[in-house]
């Protein structure tokens, strides 16, 4: 009986560490490391840094810039910036934000040589949200009780209206949406991604929801 | 909304965020309480950052760290200015290259004398015939088409953007984006084109097809070399006058028609840098200065080239 529990106290701390790690993405002590052997052309190193980073980068590129393929582009370019670019970080952030730094700097810049592309591609896919789904969502907003995230999660139709919805925010709102709600990050990390004060954090923040909550009732 | 409500909702964000402070936390849940209105708003807002949080999560496609080692790989290759050089090796390697080379020299002329006559005979040729040439007038400005085509679009675009740049080239090239296009147009002095395509060499080999067509003075009529090279773009470029320049791209048309044909690629390969001017001799350089002749203006804008960037994906 005591192994078990001192077995499900373990498996507690690991799933706690865990979740502190993924919340501030302070993997610094390994980074460090890696970062080094990298700088000294351990190429093994390097592909432990990318297999380390690629979900989470790929994710955030693909939320804001929306095609797969373009995407895994950009998570491709990002890493090859990375390397050429490692003699240059100096450590005064962490590597984690250093690193979403360029891949969002990458990102918005191809949104941005794209824009009229984008815009475009959207206007044809209005409309597309059928009654259903559109019920659900209206369902799910008047709802006074705290929906279950996990069924939030499995419902595809919810999750398209969300994905349409945040297509149709501007390219800095969406970046700082994206990597609050979705990468998890702390405001200060966020502003220094985006190279932006606090303040502007949490004024582009509260707008963008603004703006995402109104784009959803538009839906309705 | 006015400003008031604009900070509330800053302040709420921030209650849901847990990025307040423990004396805000105290105050924003002390309003909520006695503000039915307020509470309502928090509540949407939570639901809003719910479904975002909730959306799946998408994991990398496999095989990017093999994709940029790959990149990187070739990213290490020699830079531009730097002659190809004969892979170090043994005299006898050497011995055995220079002697292949001469073979495939005498066996290309022998075979490119066949061709030349095959279409100047020839009523429907592909290419313009040497002996029908358009007349083209001594004219030094060049207009031109290349056409490129790659499965990595994103990449080539992206190096194309930042070799414009660090050539100090911005004010002269304009270019268009679609989704699976990419169009520079540049118009500046060949001094200025040559060091872009020299970096442009760097990413030949993520093309899939390349192609430049060279205007001629004669309406509707190019001169279309297909397979070309970032060397052999200069090399035409670079010609003198407009009637060379026309020549020079002939018989890299030609050139490389034959070597789309020919068994046994890599002779070509090892012939790399002597194709040229097999029928046109003068081999201009690459990445240098061109020389002017004297007593004239310098040239200004005399290259009009309009790079068509194409993903095959």
């Amino acid at each position: 009986m005591l192994i078990v529990r001192e077995l499900c106290a373990y498996l507690l701390c690991l799933i706690m560490q865990e979740t502190v790690r993924r919340k501030t993405g302070s993997t610094n002590i390994d980074d460090t490391a890696l970062i080094d052997k990298c700088r000294g052309g351990d190429s093994a190193a390097f592909e432990r840094l990318i297999l380390k980073y690629q979900n989470r980068i790929y994710n955030t590129i693909l939320k804001i810039c929306v095609n797969p393929d373009d995407a895994a582009e950009l998570t491709q370019e990002t890493f090859v910036k990375i390397m050429e670019s490692l003699d240059t970080f100096e450590g005064k952030s962490s590597f984690y934000t250093w690193a979403f730094r360029i891949a969002v700097n990458l990102t918005l810049n191809y949104c941005q040589r794209n824009a009229k592309l984008t815009v475009h591609s959207l206007e044809a896919q209005d409309g597309r949200a059928g009654a259903e789904a559109r019920q659900m969502l209206k369902e799910f907003l008047s709802d006074d009780s705290s929906p279950d995230p996990a069924s939030v999660a499995q419902n595809k139709e919810l999750c398209e209206i969300a994905i349409k919805s945040l297509m149709r925010l501007d390219d800095p709102q969406r970046a700082v949406v994206v990597l609050r709600d979705i990468e998890g990050m702390s405001y200060a990390q966020i502003a220094q991604v985006l190279d932006i004060e606090l303040g502007t954090v949490r004024s582009r923040l509260s707008r963008a929801r603004n703006r995402l909550r109104e784009i959803m009732e538009a839906v309705l | 909304m006015n400003q008031k409500d604009l900070h509330i909702d800053e302040l709420l964000n921030a209650y849901i965020d847990g990025e307040l402070s423990e004396q805000q936390q105290a105050g924003v849940k002390k309003r909520i309480a006695q503000d039915p209105q307020l509470a309502r708003r928090l509540q949407q807002l939570q639901k809003c950052k719910m479904l975002l949080e909730s959306l799946p999560r998408a994991e990398a496609p496999a095989g990017i760290a093999e994709r940029v080692k790959a990149s990187l790989g070739q990213a290490a290759r020699p830079e531009r200015n730097v002659p190809t050089s004969v892979p170090s090796g043994n005299t006898r390697t050497i011995m055995l290259r220079k002697v292949l080379t001469a073979a495939a020299l005498i066996a290309v002329m022998a075979i490119l004398s066949a061709v030349i006559n095959m279409l100047v005979a020839s009523p429907d040729g592909a290419e313009t015939p040497l002996a029908a040439a358009p007349h083209v007038a001594a004219s030094k400005i060049f207009t031109g088409r290349l056409e490129l085509q790659t499965s990595s679009l994103i990449r080539v675009d992206a190096f194309i953007n930042r070799a414009v740049r660090e050539n100090g080239l911005s004010a002269q090239v304009t270019s268009i984006s679609s989704p699976n296009k990419r169009i520079y147009s540049v118009s500046c002095s060949k001094e200025h084109l040559n060091p872009l395509l020299a970096d442009l060499q760097n990413v030949w080999d993520k093309l899939d097809a390349s192609r430049l067509l060279v205007d001629t003075e004669q309406f509707g009529k190019q001169v279309t070399v297909a397979a070309v090279t970032a060397e052999q773009v200069a090399e035409i470029v670079n010609q003198p006058t407009a009637e060379s320049r026309m020549e020079v791209a002939k018989d890299f048309a030609i050139l490389n028609n034959m070597a789309e044909e020919l068994p046994g690629k890599e002779i070509f390969a090892a012939m790399e840098g002597q194709k040229a001017g097999l029928t046109t001799v003068p081999k201009p350089f690459f990445t240098g200065p061109l020389e002017k002749p004297q007593g004239q203006a310098p040239a200004e804008d005399e290259i009009h080239l309009s790079i068509v960037l194409t993903n095959t994906k």
